[in-house]
């Protein structure tokens, strides 16, 4: 129960590439223009993602830890895959999380789903802060479930074989996560609001 | 806003004792292997593929409950362990499990690092930014 960390030899040869690649375009579009205000934050939150993988939530016999993605989204918009990118390389070198090779795929996983959550939530102002927060923490997770499904399944079908197939663990299992990183993200951006709103993102995915 | 540091405090207590998912394989005694996660779960129902002589499979099966693989074939060289969800570890018979990870130092070495990269960003940005907008 273990997301968003590939391991190195678990994907095929042209899925690294075809992930590495498209990888490469998210973090150009994310890091392009990167002025210098956002970049305290990015780093901050670089570093928030980065430790979250020790963090471990007992989920039944195994355990999972947060993800942030929604976190992320919806403090950075566009700039949340450059702090995903910095995090995952760092856990891959120095916690062994995740591997090099499925670099692109890790960072892909979180960024698709972050950019989609950044682009949706300014849109819903009628929700409350907390709501709308538990929707961005919780989308995030299913997105990312969803992205590791695909890449898995575009990499090797025996991923979809048997009882205990990629696709009947990982949507089941995280249920619980869906819930903790809905709650965190939307206690977060209910703090932030009343506290400090200037730090949530003004999300302007084409600037 | 107490109710919001509850629940993220709450998320900590719950969260703090373990670390996450790096998958761990070890060979307890000869031709016995255990697949562990370093978070300290164990890894049951993982395959393992067992390799023998110009890397031909000589067996293969899944852990037991207690993460447990024993090998019967005697001409196995080394083994690779494999989940569903993307983990992978790999161990050569007879030789050292995985290494320890202190993952406190490596953690503050990440932070360190994630600092480092921001300050750096941060003033080649204000140096070349401030450059260009005397020679503009």
């Amino acid at each position: 129960m273990r997301l968003v960390h590939l391991a190195d030899g678990v994907l095929s040869m042209p899925m690294v590439a075809a992930t590495s690649v498209a990888a490469g375009g998210i973090l150009y579009f994310s890091a392009k223009r990167l002025s210098e205000e956002e970049m305290p934050k990015v780093g901050v939150l670089a570093a928030a993602f980065f430790v979250s993988s020790l963090i471990s939530i007992p989920v039944g016999p195994s355990s999972t830890h947060p993800i942030l993605g929604g976190l992320l989204a919806v403090f950075l918009g566009r700039r949340a895959p450059l702090a995903f990118f910095v995090g995952l390389v760092l856990q891959a070198v120095l916690f062994q999380h995740g591997g090099l090779t499925t670099l692109g795929a890790n960072a892909l996983s979180l960024s698709i789903p972050a950019l989609l959550v950044a682009l949706a939530v300014g849109r819903f102002d009628r929700l409350t802060p907390f709501l709308k927060g538990f929707l961005a923490g919780s989308v995030a997770i299913v997105g990312t479930v969803g992205v590791v499904v695909l890449i898995l399944l575009l990499s090797d079908f025996r991923f979809a074989e048997g009882a205990f197939s990629v696709i009947n663990v990982l949507v089941v299992s995280h249920i619980p996560l869906i819930l903790i990183e809905g709650i965190l993200t939307g206690a977060a951006v209910q703090f932030c609001v009343k506290a400090r709103p200037h730090l949530l993102a003004r999300v302007q995915l084409g600037g | 806003m107490r109710f919001g540091l509850l629940m993220v405090l709450l998320v900590l207590v719950v969260s703090l004792p373990t670390a996450a998912h790096r998958m761990l394989i070890h060979e307890d005694e000869p031709g016995r292997l255990r697949v562990t996660f370093d978070d300290g779960t164990i890894g049951y129902d993982v395959q393992v593929v067992v390799y023998g002589p110009e890397d031909a499979v000589v067996e293969r099966g899944t852990t037991d409950s207690e993460g447990v693989y024993a090998i019967s074939d005697e001409t196995a060289i080394y083994a690779i362990a494999r989940d569903d969800m993307g983990h992978r570890a790999r161990i050569v018979l007879g030789e050292e499990g995985p290494r320890e990870i202190n993952r406190t130092l490596n953690a503050s070495i990440g932070v360190l690092v994630i600092l480092l990269l921001g300050f750096l960003a941060w003033y080649a940005k204000r140096r070349f930014g401030a450059k260009n907008a005397a020679q503009g």
